[in-house]
């Protein structure tokens, strides 16, 4: 297995705040879904912007499908990278909604023939089709979120960083994301890396694998249903368990066993009286 | 204060640029309580709530803020007292962000209603602290903060204004389970002090845990006016049709339903929940199969 991106012992601080990254490590696969969760000011978003070299970090390496980062590599790695902002109004730069997408596409050089069937593409896979010529930042907030992860789907990168990409959709369209999303890997397979940062324990649980970051440190690292089993140390760390867990939690009749809503259903469909 | 809006109509820009948003919404806001709006994107949230403090102006009808009045002919200056009566905290907190440091920004509202120096940062620290904003961060710029740092100060620089009404767009977006947990609380504690809140959320856990009263907005319209309760006693078929989700408590009721679970009312909380399931289970059975489940949930016959 080969690694999609691989994180040594970086460190980094913001010149205004104190250390925030010392000695960390984590990488991830070809392939994987991985989610990155953590408490407000952690460090995730920090990271996902160290990745895509938006930050230059102090010590340590990262490299991107083995290619160190480092200037003279920036703009091959980024081009494999993409990344939705956790505040879309930071990401756009077109005058209209199909710029904005073409902008990205421009920059990789796509003819320009091409570009239209493949904007519309886009912004069809997130609805948003009818928009093409509405300007973004009269958007409402979750027609942002749609555009913004457009822009990034249209350049079919080899990884995707969401960063809270979700956090503005409603419920329909944060499942057609995460719908979208499920059906990019099945085509792509191993071709694919997500990273997802989320605070939305259901969408973490989607995950091949769940990193937890607490003020910059690697503190849990596997798979969901390994990781949400640990209801205590989950909340020392600020953070929740999906419904169904914490459902079972309370309902404290077994063992801890993990299980998805589904899964919770059928059970106790068994034990009824 | 009550707020009552009256045959309003809305629509950004004007002429063959006009986008029309809002059509014939007739609701009352009612003081004290915690009412919610949900519906789809786009469907008109964000632009209905920047109504109830005159941020935008109805195109048609009249929005009525105890007592002003506003209507498209209201006069920009007379909009002033009602900017401090109705506090709003934006769906992007960036946008409401500007002063060089966290402390000052939120000392901006106090000191723009006429407290002094010491008065504000008095108010201001203890907005931050009400919504666990971290004290050594207090000299930073709010722009060099986390996602949910920046939402924190956003809330805090409103609650030091102390507004009679508050709105609240999407205040849990970005907010980490914890911080999700303490604005929950902090809205009950607000409508316990009086205040009239105002909530967009597409959570709807957290509507059904909030809310007093919930508008539903369809496509710029009014699909629902109702009671809590009321609400999410509808069948599942008509939030479907809003493009709405129940709540994952009452979404769970209504599929252990159909597996023959009976229950009386809706569960509001993961407690109350498991409270009416486990008296419904077999002690006997939960002995059995209790510790020999598999992961998929089948039993292990070995
Ligand atoms: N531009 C910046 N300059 C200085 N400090 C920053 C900057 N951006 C973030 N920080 C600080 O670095 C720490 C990590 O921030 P980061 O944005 O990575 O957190 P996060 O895990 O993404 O949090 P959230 O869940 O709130 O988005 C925080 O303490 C934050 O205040
Ligand atoms: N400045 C503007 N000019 C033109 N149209 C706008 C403007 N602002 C918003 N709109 C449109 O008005 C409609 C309602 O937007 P609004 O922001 O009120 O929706 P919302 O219900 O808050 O949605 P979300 O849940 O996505 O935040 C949307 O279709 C949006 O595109
Ligand atoms: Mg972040
Ligand atoms: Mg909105």
């Amino acid at each position: 297995m080969t690694d999609a991106i691989t994180i040594k012992n970086l460190t980094y601080s913001y010149p205004e705040q104190g250390q925030l990254f010392d000695n960390f490590s984590l990488s991830i696969q070809e392939g994987e879904w991985l989610s990155i969760v953590g408490h407000n000011g952690s460090g995730k978003s920090t990271l996902a912007k160290l990745i895509l070299g938006l930050l230059d970090f102090d010590e340590g390496e990262i490299r991107v499908f083995g290619q160190k980062l480092q200037l003279e590599t920036l703009a091959a790695i980024r081009s494999q990278v993409g990344m939705v902002f956790q505040n879309p109004d930071n990401q756009f730069v077109g005058a209209t909604v199909a710029d904005d997408v073409a902008f990205g596409l421009e920059n990789r050089q796509v003819p320009s023939e091409e570009m239209p069937a493949m904007i519309e593409a886009a912004l069809k896979q997130v609805g948003m089709a009818a928009y093409a010529d509405r300007e973004p930042h009269t958007l409402s907030g979750g027609q942002k979120q749609r555009v913004a992860l457009a822009s990034i789907l249209a350049l079919q990168p080899k990884v995707i960083i969401l960063d809270e990409a979700t956090a503005m959709l409603d419920p329909e369209g944060k499942q057609a994301v995460l719908q979208t999303l499920k059906q990019l890997k099945e085509r792509y397979q191993s071709k694919l890396t997500l990273i997802m940062i989320t605070h939305d324990m259901e969408e973490a649980a989607l995950a091949d694998r769940v990193a937890v970051i607490d003020d910059g440190r690697l503190v849990e690292n596997e798979a969901p249903r390994a990781l949400f089993l640990k209801g205590q140390e989950l909340a020392a760390l600020g953070l929740a368990l999906p419904f169904a867990m914490a459902l079972q939690k309370d309902l404290a009749i077994d063992q801890p066993v993990y299980r998805t809503k589904q899964e919770l259903a059928t059970w106790l469909s068994k034990l009824k009286a | 204060m009550v707020i009552k809006i009256e045959g309003l109509d809305f629509a950004y820009g004007a002429g063959k640029q006009s986008v029309p948003v809002l059509k014939n919404i007739n609701v009352t806001i009612q003081k004290g309580m915690i009412t919610a709006i949900i519906g789809q994107t786009g469907s008109g949230k964000s632009t209905l709530v920047q109504q109830l403090n005159a941020l935008l102006k109805p195109t048609k009808g009249t929005v009525q803020i105890g007592e002003h009045v506003v209507t498209n002919k209201t006069k920009e200056k007379e909009l002033a007292p009602i900017r401090a009566e109705v506090g709003m905290v934006f769906q992007f907190p960036e946008s409401q962000l500007f002063a060089p440091t966290v402390l000052e920004d939120v000392m901006y509202g106090p000191k723009n209603f006429g407290a002094t120096d010491e008065e504000a940062k008095k108010a201001a620290k203890t907005a931050l602290k009400r919504v666990g904003f971290d004290a050594t961060l207090y000299e930073q710029s709010p722009f060099n903060l986390s996602g949910g740092q920046m939402r924190r100060v956003a809330l805090a620089g409103v609650l030091a204004m102390n507004p009679q009404t508050m709105v609240f767009d999407e205040p849990a977006a970005g907010l980490d389970p914890q911080g999700q947990e303490e604005l929950l609380n902090l809205l009950k504690s607000l409508r316990d002090e009086g205040k009239t809140v105002v909530l967009i959320s597409h959570q709807m856990d957290q509507v059904l845990a909030l809310a007093d009263r919930v508008l539903v907005l369809k496509d710029g319209e009014i699909a629902a006016d109702e009671p809590v309760d009321q609400l999410f006693s509808r069948p599942q078929s008509w939030f479907a049709e809003q493009h709405l989700d129940l709540p994952e408590t009452i979404a769970f009721q209504k599929q252990l339903e159909e597996k023959g679970f009976v229950f009386d009312g809706l569960c509001k909380t993961v407690p109350d929940l498991a409270k009416a399931i486990k008296k419904q289970l077999d002690p006997t059975k939960i002995q059995t199969l209790g510790s020999t489940i598999s992961e998929n949930g089948e039993a292990n016959h070995e």
